[in-house]
């Protein structure tokens, strides 16, 4: 039942967090900090197990597996299981649902207990397709977390935020679709192949699916999980999204929301279609360096901060698209280093952008300017961020791309060499970045009221800080708990070698 | 006689006893009771009656599909009768025909999803029909209302004249008017094919008609909103329940997917009717044209349970299976419906979009509940909603009915916005506080949206009961 509680603490939290609004409004955001928490506990003996006897986990991919019957008529199963990759996604979770309640806190004042519901709702959501091993059940957790989040953007967002919530949700909803689709006719041919009718992940991985059709139901597969990573062609709705939405709601967005995309693809595209991924693996290596060289040129001309970091991630994710179709255990686990360290370093710097928009009312590069000697603290964090975006050796953001262009070089040298450019890229909108807000000159309204970064905050910041550092110093341990999954996948001793 | 006939008795005598009581006295509750006492009577009977036996008779058919589809009938006509009272309290006509004509309305749906028989089947629409033409201009004074229920009464008969055609054109052939005859290769083929492919498709614009269908749905939209709404509430459910089943029957009875060209028509309809609902329900304000056009894009969807054929090779592509689509996806759109109309039927004031603002900060509950039916409507996961559309995608996915599924895929993303248009208009701030503070929300409100709610989505994320039962009646 462990996990089962998981998923239950924060839909209990926010049920409560609604109608404690009724007595005081300060008491939902109290509420959810509490139900957050709480959601360590059931994480606390994996944890545990891994940190004080490593040889535990090696011998089996899942640390925890729970299947329960659901719908018999279809063999559809409440089938929770978790392994390293999704232990290290649901802490990543957890921690920045933490990260976004911190911002949160002060930002929000209207409608608290409603909010508080939609932000713990989106969460237990998200853990939801971490943990489903069921695909009908993927599938559900996949569609029912957009509408808590349709509802933070469109309530508590920005000037426009009808049209980017909807745009948000019409997105997403049609890769879904796309993937309902793919994902029954997988149940179709996986029965006709074997006579076996289940949407079980672990029993269709054993047969995967071969034939004209395998091809185009991965592709149904891909382009759902591209839209939400996002890539290329179907990006357009991430810099509304995030434009529009309140900080907290950018958090999630950008920490977690996106990687159930990268996520999806390393634990369903590539096992259960092993040639169909061989095949598409080339265009979607291009759509990944594309995406790279788009997205961070597009972050250079933006003059919204918000903005500005939303075309970053698109870069970013390009770099977990390159990883996830490289077929390479480096690529993979830079992969997921990627997903870990943007998750981090992108949602610090909309934390921060939230900041100076709570304190100067404007995300406008070209209204700020100088922060430096009125917020030092604050900027300070947004050096380091800036800084860690951009790729810093010693930061996790360097690790995994280094990963990453070091597995993909091997396969695709070319496409590798237009890749890195990436980096230089990123290294020119991270400074200019940095530059217009931070430094130069005072643009800004001369308000001496406006205060540094108050305890809470920085004690957000530092944490983020320290967790990066660590990832980018000591990454190994997080490399050991994802390289059973990894290594799972069914190509990758053939491929390792050629 | 059998026991099958009783529900039906019973709502023939719910009719006569009002007729006879407004001879001497009109009393507005008595006809309320008497018309509730017979529906719920009708109903547990009906219930009582599904497991009998199987029976076939010259003019009806009951099986365990007919008369589970008749007790769904009933559970409509029940929820939407449980509102009647206090709306019929606000108009200024007299009450107690109203009972009178949504009694014989109800009889005629009866009547035509188990009639075996063009006769039966005719005798059933035509009762239907003019009943609705009653229920749709009942207020005198209403312009609108008289104007839509002028059309009913025009397009209908145009539409009834179609049906009767294409009936004798199939008497001609097949010598009989009973559906069971209609599957008999004749030994002598009296007319050319081109005759009953002639004769199939008049009985489909009959029908389409009623369904609302491109390109028979332009009258549609002026009618939610000109009748008054409860009528429209069985004028979406009822009517179109029936046209439905009668539509499949014939289509499964006379197999007709024989014709290719049927096949085609069938296609090009279900596709036309999923975009024209769609893009036509994108622009609008009204609520009640909204729900109009999505309604014909949900029949559109539907359409494609009748190009499911019967491969026993392929996966969930039985008889039995295509049948749990249907009575699954009918299940749970009606009762969707159902509970849109119980909920504007509660919020009298609201016409338009814009009329929505801010509900959701003052009637949470009822917001919740309207928002929640809306994502069902659309398919969003653990509705009622969704799991009909799963049903329809397996099967459709079974036959490789590709294009369809894209045209599906397409729609129901095109169907969201205007979905969430609803949902956005609710949590907006409005202008005025005061715009809900003066409505009633009594207990029978409040547990009939309970009892929707429970339906929705309690059968939403369990479904396996319901399921289990639609797949012991199907079999």
């Amino acid at each position: 039942m462990t996990l089962f509680i998981l998923l239950f603490i924060p839909l209990i939290g926010g049920m409560l967090a609604w109608y404690s609004e009724k007595f005081n409004a300060n008491l939902p955001k109290k509420i959810a900090l509490v139900s957050l928490l709480c959601c360590w506990l059931p994480l606390f003996s994996p944890l545990n197990n891994i940190i004080f006897n490593d040889n535990s986990f090696a011998l089996s991919q899942w640390l925890l597996n729970e299947p329960h019957s659901w719908i018999p008529i279809f063999n559809i199963g409440a089938h929770l299981a978790m392994d390293g990759l999704s232990l290290l996604l649901i802490v990543l979770t957890l921690l920045m649902g933490l990260v976004a309640l911190s911002s949160a806190w002060h930002e929000i004042t209207k409608r608290t207990g409603f909010f508080y519901l939609n932000l713990l709702w989106t969460l237990a959501g998200v853990i939801g397709v971490f943990l489903a091993i069921d695909l009908f059940l993927f599938f559900v957790f996949w569609e029912v977390m957009l509408v808590p989040m349709y509802f933070l953007i469109s309530i508590w967002g920005y000037e426009n935020r009808h049209y980017a919530a909807i745009k948000f949700f019409i997105f997403t909803q049609a890769g879904g679709l796309l993937m309902l689709l793919s994902l029954c006719a997988l149940v179709g041919v996986h029965f006709q192949q074997t006579g076996l009718l289940t949407f079980d992940y672990i029993i269709l991985l054993q047969n995967p699916i071969s034939g004209d059709l395998a091809f185009w139901i991965a592709l149904g597969f891909t382009i759902a999980f591209l839209v939400k990573l996002p890539a290329l062609p179907f990006h357009s709705w991430l810099p509304d999204a995030h434009t529009q939405a309140p900080t907290a709601a950018s958090v999630i967005l950008a920490a977690v929301l996106l990687k159930t995309g990268g996520y999806g693809i390393i634990r369903f595209v590539l096992p259960l279609f092993p040639d169909a991924s061989l095949i598409l693996a080339p265009s979607m290596m291009l759509i990944g360096v594309i995406g790279i060289i788009y997205g961070a040129m597009m972050a250079f001309v933006q003059t919204d901060l918000k903005r500005l970091v939303a075309y970053s991630s698109v870069s970013h994710m390009g770099f977990v698209l390159l990883g996830c179709f490289a077929f390479n255990i480096y690529a993979l686990q830079g992969a997921v280093m990627q997903m870990l360290a943007h998750g981090i370093s992108t949602s610090a710097l909309f934390v921060l952008v939230g900041m100076i928009q709570h304190r100067y009312h404007t995300r406008d590069l070209n209204k700020l300017g100088g922060l430096w000697s009125k917020l030092p603290k604050l900027s300070a964090f947004g050096l380091f961020f800036g800084i860690a975006s951009l790729g810093m050796p010693g930061l996790g953001n360097f690790v995994a791309e280094f990963l990453i262009l070091l597995g993909s070089f091997e396969q695709y040298p070319k496409l590798t060499i237009f890749a890195a450019s990436g980096l230089i890229l990123a290294a020119i909108y991270s400074l200019l970045l940095i530059y217009k807000t931070f430094f130069g000159q005072i643009k800004g309204p001369h308000d001496s009221k406006i205060s540094d970064t108050n305890t809470k905050e920085w004690v957000t910041l530092l944490s983020m800080c320290f967790i990066l550092i660590y990832l980018g110093l000591h990454p190994q341990p997080f490399f050991d708990l994802t390289y059973t999954s990894l290594t799972n996948l069914t190509f990758i001793p053939s491929n390792i070698g050629s | 006689m059998s026991f099958y006939y009783i529900p039906s008795f019973i709502l023939v005598l719910g009719s006569l006893m009002i007729l006879i009581q407004l001879c001497f006295k009109r009393r507005h509750s008595f006809a309320y009771l008497t018309s509730g006492l017979s529906l719920l009577a009708a109903l547990f009977l009906q219930l009582y009656l599904q497991k009998n036996e199987s029976l076939i008779e010259p003019l009806f058919t009951f099986n365990a599909q007919t008369s589970f589809i008749s007790l769904l009938l009933f559970m409509i006509i029940g929820l939407i009768w449980s509102q009647i009272y206090h709306w019929l309290e606000t108009l200024s006509e007299q009450k107690e025909e109203y009972y009178l004509l949504f009694l014989l309305t109800a009889l005629g749906g009866v009547i035509m999803v188990s009639s075996n028989h063009f006769a039966s089947f005719f005798m059933g629409l035509e009762l239907m029909s003019l009943s609705f033409i009653g229920l749709i201009a009942y207020c005198g004074h209403d312009q609108k209302a008289q104007e839509a229920g002028i059309k009913y009464l025009i397009l209908s008969a145009i539409a009834s004249a179609f049906i009767l055609m294409g009936t004798a054109i199939l008497y001609l052939q097949f010598g009989s008017l009973s559906f069971s005859n209609l599957m008999q290769t004749p030994s002598i083929q009296v007319l050319p094919q081109w005759t009953i492919v002639c004769a199939i498709i008049f009985i489909f614009t009959g029908l389409f008609f009623k369904l609302s269908l491109v390109p028979c749905h332009l009258w549609i939209a002026d009618l939610f909103e000109g009748a008054p709404l409860v009528t429209t509430a069985l004028l979406a459910t009822l009517s179109k329940l029936a046209a439905f089943i009668v539509l499949w029957r014939l289509m499964n009875l006379g197999q007709w997917q024989q014709y290719q060209i049927i096949i085609d028509i069938i296609v090009i309809t279900s596709i036309a009717s999923m975009f024209v609902g769609n893009v036509l329900a994108l622009f609008q304000k009204n609520l009640l044209r909204l729900v109009a056009y999505s309604s014909i894009a949900h029949f559109g969807y539907l359409l494609i349970v009748l190009l499911l054929i019967n491969n026993d090779k392929v996966l969930f592509s039985t008889q039995s299976f295509n049948t749990q689509t249907l009575l699954f996806y009918l299940v749970a759109y009606l009762f969707t419906l159902v509970g849109v109309f119980s909920i504007l039927i509660q919020l009298p004031k609201v016409k338009m979009l814009d009329d929505l603002n801010g509900l959701f900060w003052h009637k949470p509950f009822i917001a919740i509940t309207l928002i929640l039916l809306m994502l069902s409507l659309a398919g969003i996961p653990l509705t009622l909603g969704f799991m009909a559309k799963f049903y329809l995608v397996m099967a459709a996915i079974s036959q490789q009915l590709w294009l369809l599924l894209a045209a599906l895929v397409l729609g129901s993303t095109v169907g969201l916005f205007y979905y969430l248009k609803v949902i956005l208009a609710m949590v907006k701030r409005p202008k005025n506080d005061i715009a809900f503070n003066n409505l009633l929300s009594d207990g029978n409100n409040l547990s009939l949206n309970i009892l929707i709610l429970f339906l929705v989505i309690g059968f939403g994320i369990f479904p396996t009961s319901l399921s289990q039962f639609i797949q012991q009646i199907a079999n």
